[in-house]
Formats: C-alpha cells, sequence, structure tokens
C-alpha cells in the first residue's frame, strides 16, 4: 500500500525506512528543508540500555529491543557509536537505595551486564568520581545519531521511498477507502495514500487536530521539556558516561560524551510553554552544585552553553512519567491512521522497534 | 576448534593481500587490454585505419610532444577549465549555501535552479558564441555553467544535511552571518560540495572538448577536430588518451585535496 509518513526526525524515518523494507510504497512529508531539524538533532545522542522505565511499559519494551537492533544496524551499516558504558552513581545511603532500586528495575527489563558496584571499583574505573557505590551498565553507548538518519533515509530511497521537504500537512479526510490529504506549501495539493503514520514529534498533537473526525478527546496535551546543554572547555575527566541518582521530572544532570570525546554536561528541566532554542548562559550556576555532588573537581567557570533540545512530553511537572503513546486504529477509530504521541527519551534508542510495531498496526 | 576462528574476522594479513591483489587487478587491467589490442592490430584482426595500434600512438604522441604541439594544446584546455571552474565555482558556493541557510533565498533561486539544470549544457553552445564570441569567453563560459549546477546542488544539499544543533550553538553565541557562513557552513557541508565539484569537473572537461571542436583555435577538443579533417586517426587517440589522463589526474588531485581540507571525513 501507499504510505505516508508525517516528519523526517529519527521516528518517521525508521518507521518509513521499515514499511519501505515491507514492501510498501513509502512518502515522507517534511514541514522543514532537511531531516532532523527538531527533537532528533538535539539531545544526548545516548543509546540508552533500558535502566530506569517501569516493567511492561513501552518505554521499557521498546528501549530494550530497540537498542539490540540499533547495535546491530550500527555495525552493518558502518553508522559511527562507541558502547563506552554508563554508571549511575550514589553519593550518600538514601541515593544509594534509590540505585539499588533501579539496579532491581534493569534486571527486571532484561537488560544485560548491569551490577552493583562499590565506590572503590567506580573510582577505579573514573578516578575523578565521588561516590559511595554505582550501577555499572555496559551496554549503554553513544551513536552518530545525524549519521544515523542519513542511513536510514539512504535505505529508505534504496528501497524506492521519498522525502518531500518543505511539505507542511493542512488537513487529512478519510474518504474509504483512502486517506485525501492536503498538502500546503510551494507544491500544493491534495494526494491519496492507503495509510497514514503521524510521526511529527513536537507538531504531532497539531497535525492530529488537523484530521477530520479524529475524537479531540483522543488527542492528549502536549508538555515543552526543554533541556539545556552546557559544554565543558577543556579535556575530558571521564571515559563514560556519569549519571547522578535521577531526581524527580528527569534523569539529572549528567555526563554525556560524543564520539569526537568532547565532554558536556545535561539536559537539564526547563518547563516552556513555546519552542525556543536559546540556552540561557546564566543557567550554567544551578549546573555547578549538581555537577560538584559527583565531580569535586569541575573548575569555577569551565562551563560554556551549548545548545538545548525540547522533549514532546505528555506529563508535566510533578506528575509521574507517561509513557510513548502509539494510537493506532483501536485507540481512535479511524482506519490506517498511526499517531504517535510523546515519543521523547528514549525515542532514538527504540526507534527501530518502534518502526517494527507502527508498521504492524499499518496491516489492520 | 580451528573453525571457529576462521568464521570470525578475518587475519590482517589476508585483508591486506586482498588490497595488494585488488591494486595489481587495477594495473593489470588496462595493461591487457592495451596488449590485447596491440596484437589485435598487428594481425590485423581489426581495422587498423579506425584502431591504430597502441604503438603507433604512442610514437606520434612523442612525435607531438617533441613539437611542443601537445603540450600547448593540453595547457590550452586546463587554463580554460580551470578559469571555468574558479568563474563557475565560486558563486555556486556562496549562492547554495546561502540558499541552504536562508529558506528564503531558497524559495527564490530554487525554482530557477530546478528549471535551467535539465538543459544539455552542450545545447547553450550556440548561444554562448554568440554572446561570447569565437575567443576564450565562450569556452570558459561552457565550463562554468557545467561546474556551476552541481556545486550549487550540492552546496544546498550539503548546509541542509547539516546536523541541526551547530546551527543552534552559532545562534547560541550570537554568530554573525559571515561566522555562520565560515565556520559552520561551509566546513559543515565541505564533504558534499567536494563532491559537487567533482562531478562538475568531470562534466566541465566533457563541455570544453566540445567548445573546443566549434570555432577554437587551440586546445585539446580543437586537436582531435583537426586530425578528423586531417584523417590523422593516431592523432585523434593522442587527444582521446590526453583527455582520459586529465581525468584520472584531476580524480587523484581532488581526492587528496578532499583529505587535506576535510580531514574528518572517513571512507
Amino acid at each position: 500500500m501507499e504510505v505516508l509518513v508525517v516528519g523526517a526526525g529519527v521516528v518517521g524515518l525508521a518507521v518509513a525506512r521499515a514499511a519501505a523494507l515491507a514492501g510498501h510504497g513509502v512518502t515522507i512529508a517534511e514541514i522543514t528543508g532537511g531531516i532532523a531539524n527538531g527533537v532528533s538533532s538535539r539531545n544526548s545522542e545516548v543509546i540508552h540500555a533500558g535502566l530506569y522505565y517501569p516493567t511492561d511499559t513501552l518505554r521499557a519494551r521498546l528501549c530494550v529491543r530497540g537498542r539490540r537492533m540499533l547495535y546491530d544496524f550500527c555495525a552493518s551499516h558502518g553508522v559511527g557509536h562507541r558502547k563506552c558504558g554508563k554508571l549511575v552513581v550514589a553519593t550518600n545511603d538514601a541515593e544509594l537505595a534509590k540505585v539499588e532500586t533501579i539496579m532491581a528495575q534493569a534486571e527486571r527489563n532484561g537488560v544485560e551486564g548491569v551490577e552493583m558496584i562499590g565506590g572503590n571499583a567506580a573510582r577505579a574505573m573514573e578516578a575523578e568520581l565521588s561516590c559511595i557505590g554505582a550501577l555499572w551498565s555496559p551496554e549503554t553507548g553513544i551513536i552518530d545519531s545525524h549519521g544515523f538518519m542519513l542511513a536510514l533515509w539512504g535505505e529508505l530511497e534504496d528501497r524506492g521511498g521519498m522525502i518531500a521537504f518543505e511539505t507542511p500537512v493542512e488537513r487529512m479526510t478519510y474518504k474509504a477507502p483512502h486517506w485525501h490529504v492536503q498538502f500546503g506549501g510551494r507544491d500544493s495539493g491534495v494526494m491519496p495514500f492507503d495509510a497514514v503514520v503521524n510521526a511529527a514529534g513536537l507538531g504531532a498533537q497539531a497535525l492530529a487536530r488537523r484530521i477530520e473526525g479524529y475524537p479531540a478527546g483522543k488527542v492528549p496535551r502536549l508538555v515543552l521539556g526543554k533541556g539545556n546543554y552546557f559544554g565543558f572547555a577543556g579535556r575530558p575527566a571521564f571515559s563514560r558516561l556519569i549519571y547522578p541518582t535521577p531526581i524527580d521530572g528527569g534523569l539529572g544532570v549528567h555526563v554525556t560524551l560524543d564520539l569526537a570525546g568532547r565532554m558536556r554536561f545535561g539536559p537539564d528541566v526547563e518547563w516552556i510553554t513555546e519552542e525556543n532554542y536559546a540556552v540561557d548562559p546564566r543557567r550554567a550556576d544551578s549546573f555547578y552544585a549538581r555537577i560538584r555532588t559527583y565531580w569535586p573537581g569541575l573548575p569555577d567557570g569551565s562551563l560554556v552553553p551549548d545548545y538545548c533540545g525540547i522533549r514532546p512530553k505528555l506529563s508535566g511537572q510533578g506528575e509521574s512519567q507517561a509513557d510513548f503513546m502509539i494510537a493506532g486504529p483501536q485507540a481512535h477509530g479511524l482506519p490506517h491512521l498511526v499517531n504517535l504521541f510523546g515519543i521523547e527519551s528514549p525515542g532514538l534508542t527504540s526507534s527501530l522497534a518502534l518502526a517494527e510495531d507502527v508498521v504492524a498496526y499499518l496491516k489492520d | 576448534m580451528s573453525t571457529q576462528a576462521i568464521a570470525g574476522s578475518p587475519a590482517p594479513g589476508f585483508s591486506l593481500s586482498m588490497r595488494a591483489r585488488e591494486r595489481i587487478l587495477g594495473i593489470a587491467s588496462p595493461v591487457l587490454l592495451l596488449a590485447v589490442w596491440e596484437a589485435a592490430a598487428r594481425f590485423h584482426f581489426i581495422d587498423t585505419r579506425f584502431f591504430p595500434a597502441p604503438s603507433s600512438v604512442i610514437a606520434v604522441m612523442i612525435e607531438m610532444l617533441r613539437s611542443g604541439e601537445l603540450v600547448t594544446n593540453t595547457l590550452v584546455s586546463l587554463r580554460r577549465l580551470a578559469l571555468g571552474t574558479l568563474i563557475g565555482g565560486g558563486p555556486a558556493l556562496v549562492l547554495g549555501i546561502a540558499m541552504g541557510l536562508n529558506r528564503w533565498v531558497r524559495a527564490v533561486f530554487d525554482p530557477l535552479v530546478a528549471a535551467t539544470y535539465p538543459i544539455p549544457k552542450s545545447a547553450i553552445l550556440p548561444l554562448a558564441l554568440l554572446i561570447f564570441g569565437l575567443g576564450e569567453g565562450s569556452k570558459i563560459f561552457m565550463v562554468a555553467i557545467g561546474v556551476f549546477f552541481p556545486v550549487v546542488i550540492n552546496a544546498t544539499t550539503g548546509v541542509l544535511e547539516i546536523n541541526r544543533i551547530y546551527l543552534d550553538v552559532g545562534r547560541n553565541y550570537k554568530a554573525s552571518r559571515w561566522n555562520t557562513f565560515w565556520t559552520i557552513a561551509l566546513p559543515g557541508a565541505l564533504p558534499v560540495i567536494m563532491t559537487g565539484f567533482k562531478l562538475g569537473i568531470g562534466i566541465g572537461l566533457v563541455l570544453i572538448a566540445i567548445a573546443e571542436m566549434i570555432g577554437a583555435k587551440s586546445g585539446l577538443g580543437y586537436m582531435i577536430w583537426t586530425a578528423w579533417e586531417t584523417f590523422s586517426v593516431e592523432q585523434m587517440y593522442v587527444g582521446l588518451f590526453m583527455i582520459a589522463i586529465i581525468g584520472f589526474v584531476l580524480t587523484v588531485l581532488l581526492n587528496e585535496i578532499e583529505r587535506v581540507i576535510v580531514p574528518w571525513k572517513r571512507d
């Protein structure tokens, strides 16, 4: 069948590639002029092991399965990545108890190789670290996410799929047996498709509201959780990812590394109401105190504003973390339509597994 | 036991000898072709009026080198190629990057590029002769137009494919337009831009040969054309060989330039 995917982020590209591999004709409609211009390019580029997420949630299942698929994909397609491992560190007894519950959750989620290690063992791995104990996750890694998305795009085009850039979707109406999609932009017009996948990231809710007959009550609210990153001006102090014990609302300000070996810190959580990508340099102040709990050696004045991203969250401040939402025909009553809401972290890691599930939905 | 080791990753020695074998094959195949050609000509399996033996072509080549005719014509063609690349590639680079960075510039020029790109460049030659006359201008213009399109298209694509966060960081530091162009867009798009130049210079080489056949008094294209007029088939082959050699040397040269100015790009 002819499938339209809206959004050329990592999820849209992965879904489009999977649909093309399954033999469907695939078009991606992307509102900007390039791939990955939204959520997908503004994150930590971490391949998550799947430690934290509650059992039987989509995030737990898709992250663990997606991570295995992602490592295989990187190996077979020559995408830059490094399985550097990650330490979740505890700096006092209360935190240690919390890290132990994460350890138990990780084991329930089927994450391979996780173990609790003492403070000395952690310092033997990372000499600059200050902690009384830590969870060691050898399966966590980092990835050249842009390279990954270029590889997905390449494979999509190899299979005859294509991306239409600067092509916003203005309206969608279902008249059996087709979805009639009204495109805006320079080449505006109406085209029929057999199935539609909404992978518009931050724009997913707005798109769902433009679908004729889509129940308004089934569109979840969108909460913008901005995360700011600060770069470290100097030689990196660590060679593995270092995460503090999670705080409410996020994973805490952690050490991330890119494939060039540069070290940066973030993301924090800043609740915003409108999309903007400026980093306020004053936010560095709160970073110093938080980072020094596990890295006392952080020199003054070493943090420089880097970039920021916006998490398309479904839950707000003080609420329990919402799961990914895959809204298929059973959820909203319209045939051959899948809406993807709230695909934030670990969306990059989960993308390949999520894509498989979405393509399975299209058969209905 | 040992089958396990064989099934695993190949030993480094094995992969090295593979590479060596590839290199030997790469040299051996043209040599073999020339040998077969030579033999076929000597034993009159092929018509030597159309396919003269490589040895006789080489003899004519040495003769032409000695008289200076070949060197002069080659240098004239190379000069036109270089000037055309500069004149076509420079503006294409600036316009392509501007189109990648700014959607309004893209909205203005994208339809123009899309509409003019498919016109066969060789079909523009009469127009170029009309505007620029029989002199150097028309030849250089033809190369420039050939280089312009692949570079402008690749520069735009290259900038649009730059990882978004690099541009975000530039904006966070209030980078000026010039800084954004010079330190983010240009280096970010450079791998793709280099591909554009490689394609463009290849097209330029084709176009310079065509342009020199009509209304020129020097250059490799002119040399091939006069060889046809005087039925000096060997001389014609010398011209063709020379163009092939220039193409090969330029590819190697551009790959080396790419290695130096885009050191972060790995194969």
